[in-house]
């Protein structure tokens, strides 16, 4: 099952990633699309956090981000989340911290489109 | 086969790791603290898990707590650290390990998850149980 749609510069080889964590391809690509539908929300709530100036928040929902990003090895999403993570964590100046949100939320949006395109 | 008890606030992390685990145990989940406590305490009564895995970060009740928790539990029960129910931390962070260490948990294994590395150590963990 190499799932290449065409269009986007985004790319997830599912049986690869599926051979590195040794679970079934149909299985990790259910995982994807649950992870993907479950970002606008997540995405929603850490500019919401942001914005507010909430730190703790930020810093919560960023870090399961990271994580869940990380174990499905979504890669450009995991990376533009590592980022925003750091500068959140050393108190970048807020218009760095917005860069890296919309450049995150970029991201999300061309998985998600991805996704979209795999059938999810 | 083993039982796990896999204890995580996220769907995909905690499905994921009971995929990743299919073929080496049978695996329950609870979604948060308060879950995961009250599924440790209905297995005292019945079938006990062979281990824990347990996120450090949850919004109830972090891992750190119900490790606290269970270890007091043994404790009191009689039972020695080294006899108790294996506990393996899940964490991205890399600090909280002495603090879990010195609260008596297992092992640990660090998210990205490694599939090859978090089999290994459930299935070394599981083995000295038998």
């Amino acid at each position: 099952m190499t799932e290449n749609p065409s269009q986007g510069a985004f790319h997830l080889d599912i049986d690869k990633v599926s051979q590195e964590l040794r679970v079934r391809p149909e299985i990790l690509k259910r995982l994807i699309i649950s992870f993907s539908k479950s970002l606008t929300e997540k995405i929603l709530n850490l500019k919401q956090a942001l914005d507010l100036n909430d730190v703790t928040k930020a810093r919560a929902l960023l870090h399961e981000l990271k994580g869940t990003s990380g174990n499905l090895r979504v890669t450009d999403v995991y990376q533009a989340v590592d980022v925003l993570h750091v500068a959140v964590k050393t108190s970048e100046s807020p218009e760095k911290i917005h860069d890296y949100f919309i450049a995150l939320q970029r991201c999300c949006q061309e998985f998600q489109d991805y996704i979209g395109r795999l059938g999810g | 086969m083993s039982r796990i008890l896999i204890v995580d606030d996220n769907l995909e992390n905690r499905e994921l790791i009971a995929e990743i685990l299919r073929d080496i145990a049978s695996c329950d989940i609870a979604i948060s603290g308060r879950e995961a406590i009250e599924a440790y305490n209905r297995s005292l009564s019945g079938k006990m898990y062979d281990l824990i895995l347990l996120d450090i970060e949850m919004p109830d009740m972090g891992g750190l707590e119900i490790l606290r928790r269970i270890r007091e539990n043994e404790k009191a029960a009689g039972i020695d650290l080294g006899d108790g129910i294996p506990i393996v931390m899940v964490t991205a962070h890399r600090k909280p390990f002495l603090d879990a260490f010195y609260q008596g948990c297992t092992d640990y294994v660090v998210k990205p998850i490694d599939a090859g590395k978090l089999i290994e150590k459930v299935k070394s963990k599981l083995e000295k149980r038998r």
